[in-house]
């Protein structure tokens, strides 16, 4: 049982000097699962994420990817253990090329092989393929969103973190994310999934957390939420 | 139940974004006078027409409004004026082909027609999928017996079905895909 | 002045240049990647030349001197890096200048001890010693040629690796995004401890190779870090083409100016850094 999380953070208790922001979370993912974070803004989905990967250290609790004790490691530690991490604002590099961002990162994923390689890339994000000598800084926030989630998808992860992916985007770019999260999901990779289209999420999440002042309120299925609508309105306003 | 709910909204919230992104790149066009991109316009009607009419529609008209109709008769209007609305749709896009066509041979002069057409096009569809939307997916939830929604989740999720199954699924998500890296930003991926 | 002597200072002025710059890059990465301002990079210049100096009087070859000097100018550079400028990632540029400073003393008081206060020569390798005739009337020392010549190979060097391969791109992203590298799984302190060990590293070479020419004193990191201090502002901090052309223009400027204007020659180089800080104020290709 063990052997099947990838991440399983438990007591997990943040602070931002001294402001108390998250309050005992407990968060999990395991092979194959999509997990959603809901919440209002500054509840603390995304301090969740960040305290797991070791941008912001817990001062208590414990974080294990896995299966071996990774609390307050440096990021890079834990992201090279098969992670990715799309964040919020999508982390553009102002001057590198779209060939470059992509070449950049790339490695061999857990099992040694490279599933994902430039070209199937290129597949999935055809208008990369007609940007590839652009700097990072000249995409469109669409294009620079795919190039966001192309390049974590080169360091072939076992597990992706999409941090609000969809935020500012027309809602056909929306509806494309979407068909290539799908796409991931098939690929037998694991995402941890913050977005506010509701939704969408329901669709694709196998379970779902929400957040409310730095405490977990809910954690459940889609079909729980859906036959509840109370829960979701209570806590998000929706 | 749910895979079919989830099947029919996630249809609709792709249909609606495409005319979002088709009317926006219009509004685009007359204000800037850009050039039309007659192939992303051709890409915008073949998937209205094919994936109303070969893909959506069948699963409503062919299988949920029946069953529908069946558990709640008093039902029998809003349903029939949604199926009668389908056909009104067809009618509809002739209108935005002719549209196109008059637009391809002159430009400057028809796109302002063409997209009094595609808003017309746009409303009536809204409309449409607004009324399906809150009047007659909460009802069939709450009124199709739990036997028939499992006969509906098969067909609907059965890979191998000619019409409903993975072929015809992949290539209408190709032509969104094709849609959506070609439509100017900030409606799309493209230039 | 005749054409012979504008096309030997010019040559002059072009060697000054290229070894400005091998000196600089150290500077201006460090600065533009790791927000770092590290004044003690005067110092690795002082320190590589007094290198040269020792191991040319222990071996009796420039050679040898090389081969025994850059590494260990790279393990200084790493050790400085791990137990100074790491404390200094986090803080503001006035405490980075305090510390660095510090550092300065230090290591110049270390010197004085080690070498004592005199001035020595590091005699050119035999080898190079000689004069190339360019024209009938105009010869020009082999030495400065390559001197010229090992910075403009280490330049190129220095572009091919930053801008075609993986390192290269990799230092790029983390002067854009330090965080972002960092979620890449890539261990940016182990990319910042070579960017600095290696700009220390050019540093020092710089001083081993201009040994030679401008022998070897107590003080001469100080009046280098002015100097590089100035290519890099006017280069834009972070640009490796800014301080390259930064460099060519202040050896332009410090070699012709004395010669064409007397009267300002100390001021020369301040006043072109203030012009050009006029026109473009966070320098030339910030």
């Amino acid at each position: 049982m063990e052997n099947d999380y990838i991440v399983k953070a438990e007591g997990l208790q943040v602070y931002y000097g001294a402001s108390h922001v998250l309050h005992g979370v407990d968060f999990s993912v395991k092979k194959g699962e999509t997990v959603s974070l809901m919440g209002r803004n500054g509840m603390g989905k995304t301090t969740t994420l960040r305290s797991i990967l070791g941008f912001v250290p817990p001062k208590e609790g414990k974080v294990e990817i896995f299966g071996q004790d990774m609390t307050g490691a440096r990021p890079f530690n834990v992201i090279k253990r098969h992670l990715a991490y799309v964040p919020e604002g999508r982390g553009m590099f102002h001057n590198l090329s779209v060939r470059e961002h992509l070449e950049m990162p790339a490695r061999a994923g857990m099992d040694g092989k490279r599933r994902w390689t430039f070209d199937r890339v290129m597949e999935t994000f055809p208008r990369l393929s007609e940007r590839l000598d652009n700097m990072g800084s000249q995409l469109s926030g669409g294009e620079q969103q795919m190039l966001a989630i192309g390049r974590a998808l080169m360091t072939n992860p076992e597990l992706l973190i999409l941090d609000e992916a969809t935020e500012g985007l027309a809602p056909l770019i929306r509806e494309e994310i979407w068909r290539i999260i799908q796409i991931i999901k098939n690929d037998g990779i694991s995402t941890i999934i913050v977005d506010k289209n509701i939704g969408p999420i329901l669709d694709m999440a196998d379970r779902n957390i929400i957040l409310v002042k730095g405490n977990i309120v809910f954690e459940g299925t889609s079909d729980q939420l859906r036959e509840d609508p109370e829960i979701l309105a209570r806590n998000i306003g929706v | 139940m749910q895979k079919t709910i989830t099947i029919i909204r996630t249809e609709h919230r792709r249909l609606a974004a495409i005319i979002n992104c088709f009317v926006g790149v219009l509004s685009d066009m007359e204000n800037t006078n850009a050039d039309p991109d007659f192939g992303l316009l051709d890409q915008v009607h073949e998937y209205c027409r094919s994936f109303l009419y070969k893909f959506h529609h069948p699963k409503e008209d062919g299988y949920l409004f029946p069953a529908l109709v069946q558990a709640r008769p008093d039902l029998l209007p809003v349903i029939s004026k949604l199926e009668s609305e389908h056909e009104r749709g067809v009618t509809l896009l002739d209108q935005l082909d002719q549209a196109l066509a008059s637009l391809k041979e002159d430009p400057r002069k028809n796109l302002g027609l063409y997209i009094q057409v595609a808003k017309t096009y746009r409303d009536f569809e809204w409309k449409h999928m607004a009324t399906e939307e809150k009047e007659i997916l909460p009802q069939a939830e709450k009124s199709i017996p739990e036997d028939v929604w499992k006969e509906l989740d098969n067909v609907f999720s059965d890979h191998d079905d000619p019409v409903f199954g993975d072929k015809p699924q992949g290539n209408y998500e190709n032509l969104l895909s094709q849609i959506v890296n070609r439509a100017p930003s900030p409606h799309g991926l493209g230039e | 002045m005749d054409l012979t002597t504008i096309l030997i200072q010019l040559l002059n002025s072009v060697q000054y240049g290229l070894l400005l710059f091998l000196i600089s890059s150290g500077l201006t990465l460090v600065f533009g990647i790791m927000g770092v301002i590290n004044l003690a990079h005067g110092a690795m210049y002082m320190i590589g030349a007094y290198l040269a100096y020792a191991f040319v009087e222990w071996s009796g070859s420039f050679s040898v001197a090389l081969l025994l000097g850059i590494p260990v100018m790279l393990v200084v550079g790493i050790i400085i890096e791990r137990f100074l400028i790491d404390h200094l990632y986090k803080k503001d540029h006035l405490f980075q200048v305090l510390l660095t400073f510090g550092l300065i003393l230090i290591l110049n008081d270390l010197q004085s001890l080690i070498w004592g206060n005199d001035t020595h020569g590091v005699p050119i390798p035999e080898v190079l010693s000689g004069s190339i005739t360019l024209t009938d009337t105009m010869q020009y020392p082999v030495y400065r040629l390559t001197v010229s010549a090992i910075c403009l190979v280490l330049a190129l060097g220095m572009y091919w690796v930053i801008q075609k391969t993986r390192l290269g791109m990799t230092i790029r992203a983390g002067a854009s995004n330090r965080e972002m590298v960092e979620a890449l799984g890539i261990n940016v302190r182990t990319l910042f401890t070579i960017i600095f060990a290696a700009g220390v590293a050019l540093a020092g070479l710089g001083g081993m190779i201009s040994a030679p020419l401008s022998s070897v004193y107590p003080g001469m990191g100080d009046s280098v870090l002015i100097i590089c201090l100035v290519v890099v502002v006017i280069g834009g901090i972070g640009s490796i083409k800014g301080a390259f052309w930064g460099a060519m223009l202040i050896g332009l400027v410090s070699t012709f100016g004395p010669i064409l204007i007397p009267s300002l020659a100390s001021v020369m180089v301040y006043l072109v850094m203030a012009i050009v800080l006029l026109v473009k104020p966070r320098g030339l290709f910030a």
